[in-house]
């Protein structure tokens, strides 16, 4: 049998060798040339018709062929736009896409694929010069000089002048993204006062129910309120069933502001008596879930949550027995997009007599107070990358289209069409957020919105999409450069130019760690672990399986406060 | 006499009362995902017992006829699963009735042949590469040749012919048939149960099967209802790239509750309809008898 | 064994005869199985390349071929990792406890169906019993999570109801696993019924008349005709079954877990799927496969070696 099985692998392996001999013949070679900007066209020359090859960042692959965005911009940029269609929110076509090296011109990714130096070392991406960008794309170039260390990201190892993917601007996720809120008519009912002055966020629409206001409670408050919540019986039927918090068992948003008491955020890094220490086991981290569990034993925190995700987790929010609730600017300010989401859900039907409360983030023992911010250092994030096989010429047509339709604002219409043709502002113009009329689809498909575009907003593009209400939370509070300033937690050091080798040991590692900790929260907040006892041991088994060498390479990654430095 | 069928009447009493508990404990989540498909958010949540909606409305169905282009891959998939299982089933007769005979010299490796595919497979990138190279990228082939031959249901197949009594093929050898008149005229004939199950489990498959659609097919013409599903199922809400601009799969009434049981009341309607047709074939002793007589 | 070539006494030139005559004899069946086997070797055999990967570092400009081998790192890597450990051992368990309990009831659920005399109560039974195999994990969760809500759950109501305090089911690491299996043979038992049931259709009634004539009860006549005419199928389907035994279920346990029960619940494939999340590891998620697929066969080759020596069926 054996020898059967010998001549079948034999056979197999030399017929695959045969095959793929023929159609496999890439070699990565990652000697760039020098390219001589001069001799290209001057920016706006478009006297050459080229075949580009593009793919937007926001893509599900249902553009359709001859649509307007594309008919517009290969007249303006004398092109043929063969349109890609790939999902990009699919983490397995993305993958295949970059496993079998099968990738259009550009490209970028919601989901999946690689980072900037794998894909440039597996040779599937080309560097662009630096040179090349300041005569083809100068918006794109002083975005970057105005967001330090924007100029420094994403250089090719050892160069200063090419870089291996670009970045867009993340002016949507600027400030707090989360904050606490309150059942505001559970408070009145308990007689508790609101923290400082309160303000409704609309006239109308459910928004006249949800008050948010600057001042913060402190965590001894929070916790008398949650008491109160759960067993003075604030929805007033008699029954011991509500409850201070609902967490969830999938994501860790819940704990946003609450482990900002503490000065700590998510995936962070710290300083702790002098030792750099990861936020999953520092003394701060050990204190919060303290809390926690402290809560959990006192009945404050729904014991349900295990087996809830956030989803779920809305739903039961949206039943009336849960009195606070973590929520973005934009749930309070009720978008479109946030409809379902706890906590304003329990607003939503016209009926309904619950008011809600969003107060600043609590404030921890030694009045620190925030939470994470969304990314940790500055606010570019994001990557675009270019083929290994596009040439000079077409790069640079690229990085001119590139420029306009993501860096010009008069470039609305590739994202919103003509206002009055094919969009319409949902309330005061230009103020509020722009709708596409029915007749085109919203994002790709006939109108090919969206479709070319890479994942960067300044703050006016922003405001295309962001209703009025959330603009005016987030001016008054969330984004306030004063509140950015106090509230927002950032890493102590971060490898933001991939210097080290962090990447790696999170690919080797990140299982591991992940599990590690995500079992000694949950088990150690419904009191399966006890805290004291077994802190050493998680700290030690988190050290052990991985957590040693991410934090000998994380000291070698720079302080954010330098990198954060203009 | 007496006491024996009062005995089995009792078993067959609590029998089906047994049976009869078990279909209600089935019918249950299948009725409240009926019912949770024509809520929406107010009607009724994912939370609790529903046995009927507070007030019926298909919101949740438009919605996802509204997403994707449904009739199109409804027929797509239903040519899919015809032609799959035509293609599966004839294939599986094929390689099963030789590799059924104990006499066929060098059987074992054969089926051992077979079997190695079973276990051992190159994964998704020199698959994709090959669909690539034999130019089947964004065709409909690449739905069913991939899948033709399968080795489980092959080994099913071969077993049940090799406990066929081999007088009968004996007979017909001697009367000059050759192995091709004896499959077709006694063979399957005789193997109808088998061949219904391994025709229903090919059909399940590929009216299930998602995962090829979605890496080999790109053109939204030749879409499967298994990829509406998946990204009705996969979606962690119904806004996913709101944030992102525009609205996205912005719904304002519904839940992602509803939507989903939605998605799968009208991706399970059809398939869940053929089992009769298939039972059909298990009536007990056909032709068997009659062969013999 | 009616023919000379699988008797060991004979020469070889004999043999070597014999095996001709008999292959020009049944030239027809060869031809039969060539297209199944083409097809196989199109599209099995010559993607069977990419096994390689799972020896190296994966790096998608360079191809499969001229990626660097990495001496073994992603199966070092898989032994050195205690949860991948415990991932093993857990798939183990569960897959184990299927086998010994979710494999039977099929079987049983098809010999005692076949005992209904109302064809139609039969067909409506049947039909309605492969109902859930169709319905996906993410819709059905939900619900098992709501018949074991501390909460709203149907159990706990009982348990209040009689004084007891509720009991969190979906996070308690005593009663996570017992759920996994009971929900696994509630949701396949009718599906998996199938395959039985085609098998007892096809049993000669002259048995049945025989073993009648003889005296025999209805038990009787299950135990000693219905029961060993399906064994064959129960035995290949035994054997299959242990070639997936490092498959416990991935869609099941991913949709039903939660960090709590993580210790005695994350089999193999939730956590290479926790592991990969970050960046899909192409070359290390084909290593697991490889190293399940091996355990997988040497199963099947033990299983039918065993039973090769009892009985007659077997896979070879």
């Amino acid at each position: 049998m054996n020898k059967y099985i010998k001549a079948l692998s034999l056979a197999a392996v030399s017929g695959a060798l045969i095959f793929t001999g023929a159609c496999s013949n890439k070699e990565a070679s990652n000697e760039s040339k020098k390219v001589d900007v001069a001799s290209l066209p001057k920016a706006g020359d478009f006297s050459k018709k080229l075949d580009l090859n593009l793919s937007g960042s926001v893509t599900r692959g249902k553009v359709e062929d001859g649509n307007y965005v594309q008919k517009r911009l290969e007249k303006q940029f004398n092109v043929k736009i063969i349109n890609t269609k790939a999902d990009t929110w699919n983490a397995d076509q993305v993958n295949l896409m970059v496993a079998s090296g099968d990738l259009p011109d550009t490209f970028a990714f919601t989901t999946g694929g690689k980072s900037a130096q794998e894909l440039y070392d597996s040779g599937l991406t080309r560097t662009i010069p630096k040179e090349m960008l300041e005569k083809y794309a100068p918006r794109y170039m002083k975005m970057l000089s105005e967001n330090p260390p924007g100029i420094k990201m994403n250089l090719k190892e050892g160069t200063d002048n090419e870089y291996l993917q670009l970045i867009g601007q993340y002016a949507h996720v600027d400030g707090l993204a989360w904050g606490p809120t309150f059942r505001l008519d559970w408070l009145e009912k308990l007689g508790i006062k609101p923290p400082g002055e309160i303000k409704q966020v609309g006239p109308s629409g459910g928004r006249e129910k949800i008050y948010y206001t600057e001042g913060a409670y402190t965590l001894e408050e929070v916790e008398e309120i949650l008491k109160a919540f759960t067993f003075k019986d604030p929805d007033g039927n008699g029954k011991n069933d509500t409850y201070g918090l609902s967490p969830y068992n999938n994501q860790i948003h819940w704990s946003a502001t609450l482990m900002g008491a503490f000065g700590i955020a998510p995936g962070y890094n710290l300083m702790e008596d002098g030792k750099l220490v990861t936020t999953e086991i520092s003394k701060k981290y050990k204190d919060f879930l303290k809390l926690m569990a402290k809560w959990y034993k006192m009945g404050l925190i729904d014991p349900e949550f295990t087996t809830l995700d956030n989803n779920k987790s809305w739903e039961k929010y949206k039943q009336g027995k849960i009195g606070y609730y973590i929520a973005q600017p934009s749930y309070i300010a009720m978008d479109d997009w946030a409809k379902g989401r706890a906590p304003q859900n329990i607003v939503e039907n016209p009926n309904s007599t619950a008011k809600l409360l969003a107060t600043a983030p609590e404030i921890g023992k030694d009045g620190q107070q925030g939470e994470g911010a969304y990314i940790p250092v500055g606010n570019l994030a994001d990557a675009f990358y270019v083929s290994k096989d596009v040439t000079d010429e077409e790069l640079a047509r690229i990085l001119q289209i590139f420029d306009y339709i993501n860096f010009d604002n008069d470039a609305r219409w590739t994202l919103y069409g003509e206002v009055g043709v094919h969009s319409d502002w949902e309330g005061t113009p230009e103020k509020s957020a722009l709708k596409v009329r029915p007749e085109y689809a919203e994002q790709e498909g006939n109108s090919g919105f969206w479709a070319y575009n890479f994942r960067t907003y300044d703050k006016e593009r922003v405001s295309w999409f962001q209703s009025e209400y959330t603009s005016k939370v987030k001016n008054e509070f969330y984004a306030r450069e004063d509140v950015k300033e106090k509230m927002l937690i950032r890493p102590y050091k971060w490898d933001l130019l991939n210097e080290t080798k962090l990447k790696d040991l999170s690919k080797r590692y990140g299982g591991q760690l992940t599990t590690i900790v995500d079992e000694f929260r949950m088990k150690a907040i419904v009191g399966e672990v006890d805290i004291d006892k077994e802190w050493d041991k998680y700290v030690e088994n988190w050290m052990n399986n991985g957590g040693r060498e991410t934090l000998a390479e994380l000291e070698k990654a720079p302080k954010v406060s330098d990198l954060m430095k203009k | 006499m007496g006491r024996t069928r009062k005995k089995l009447s009792l078993f067959d009493f609590l029998n089906m009362t047994g049976y009869i508990l078990f279909s209600l404990l089935v019918l249950y989540p299948f009725w409240q995902t009926i019912v949770l498909s024509f809520s929406d958010a107010n009607a009724s949540s994912s939370l609790g017992v529903h046995l009927w909606p507070d007030r019926w409305i298909t919101d949740a169905y438009e919605f996802v006829f509204s997403y994707g282009n449904v009739m199109k891959a409804y027929v797509n998939t239903i040519i899919r699963t015809v032609a799959g299982t035509i293609l599966i089933v004839s294939f599986t007769v094929l390689a099963a009735y030789p590799l059924s005979k104990k006499d066929l010299p060098f059987r074992n490796f054969f089926t051992i042949f077979f079997l190695i595919a079973m276990f051992f497979s190159g994964g998704m990138i020199p698959d994709y590469l090959l669909i690539k190279n034999l130019g089947l990228l964004d065709n409909s082939l690449s739905l069913i040749l991939p899948s033709a031959v399968n080795v489980f249901f092959i080994i099913i197949m071969r077993n049940y012919f090799m406990t066929i009594d081999k007088g009968i093929e004996e007979s017909a050898i001697i009367d000059g048939a050759n192995y091709f008149q004896i499959l077709t005229k006694i063979i399957i004939p005789i193997s109808k149960p088998v061949i219904a199950t391994v025709a229903l489990w090919a059909a399940v498959y590929h009216w299930n099967e998602w995962f090829h659609a979605l890496v080999y097919i790109q053109s939204d013409s030749k879409t499967v209802l298994q990829i509406i599903v998946r990204d009705m199922l996969t979606a962690m809400d119904l806004t996913q790239n709101a944030q992102m601009g525009g609205g996205g799969m912005a719904s304002s009434k519904l839940m992602l509750s509803n939507v989903r049981a939605a998605t799968v009341i009208i991706s399970i309607g059809p398939i869940v309809l053929i089992y009769p047709f298939v039972q059909k074939y298990f009536i007990k002793g056909i032709m068997i008898g009659s062969l013999k007589g | 064994m009616q023919t000379a070539l699988q008797k060991a006494e004979t020469t070889p030139e004999r043999k070597t005869k014999a095996t001709w005559v008999q292959m020009k004899k049944m030239k027809g069946l060869y031809f039969m199985m060539l297209i199944p086997m083409v097809m196989l070797f199109i599209f099995h055999y010559i993607p069977m390349y990419g096994i390689l990967i799972a020896f190296k570092n994966f790096s998608p400009g360079l191809g499969i071929w001229d990626s660097p081998w990495n001496n073994f790192e992603h199966f070092k890597r898989l032994f050195s990792d205690f949860l991948f450990l415990r991932a093993l051992k857990n798939t183990i368990v569960i897959s184990l406890l299927k086998i010994v309990i979710v494999f039977p009831a099929p079987i049983i659920f098809a010999i005692l169906l076949n005992e209904i005399k109302n064809e139609k109560f039969k067909k409506v039974t049947q039909s309605i019993s492969y109902l859930p195999h169709f319905m996906s994990w993410v819709i059905l969760s939900a619900m098992v999570i709501e018949v074991f809500s501390p909460q709203r759950g149907i159990i706990n109501f009982f348990i209040t109801l009689f004084g007891g305090d509720p009991i969190n089911f979906m996070a308690d690491k005593t009663s996570f696993v017992p759920i996994l299996i009971l929900t696994d043979m509630w949701k396949e038992i009718g599906w998996g019924a199938i395959i039985y049931l085609a098998s007892i259709a096809s049993i000669d009634p002259q048995l049945y008349e025989a073993a009648e004539m003889d005296g025999a009860g209805r038990f009787h006549k299950m135990i000693h005709v219905t029961l060993p005419s399906i064994m064959p199928m129960v035995i290949i389907m035994f054997i299959l079954r242990l070639g997936s035994i490092l498959n416990a279920g991935f869609d099941q346990i991913l949709n039903l877990y939660n960090p709590l029960v993580y210790e005695v619940a994350d089999i193999i494939d939730t956590y290479v799927y926790r592991s990969g999340l970050e960046q899909f590891q192409f070359d290390y998620a084909t290593a697991v496969g490889l190293f399940k697929n091996v355990v997988g066969i040497v199963l099947i080759l033990t299983a039918n070696a065993i039973i090769r020596r009892k009985s007659e069926h077997g896979i070879w």
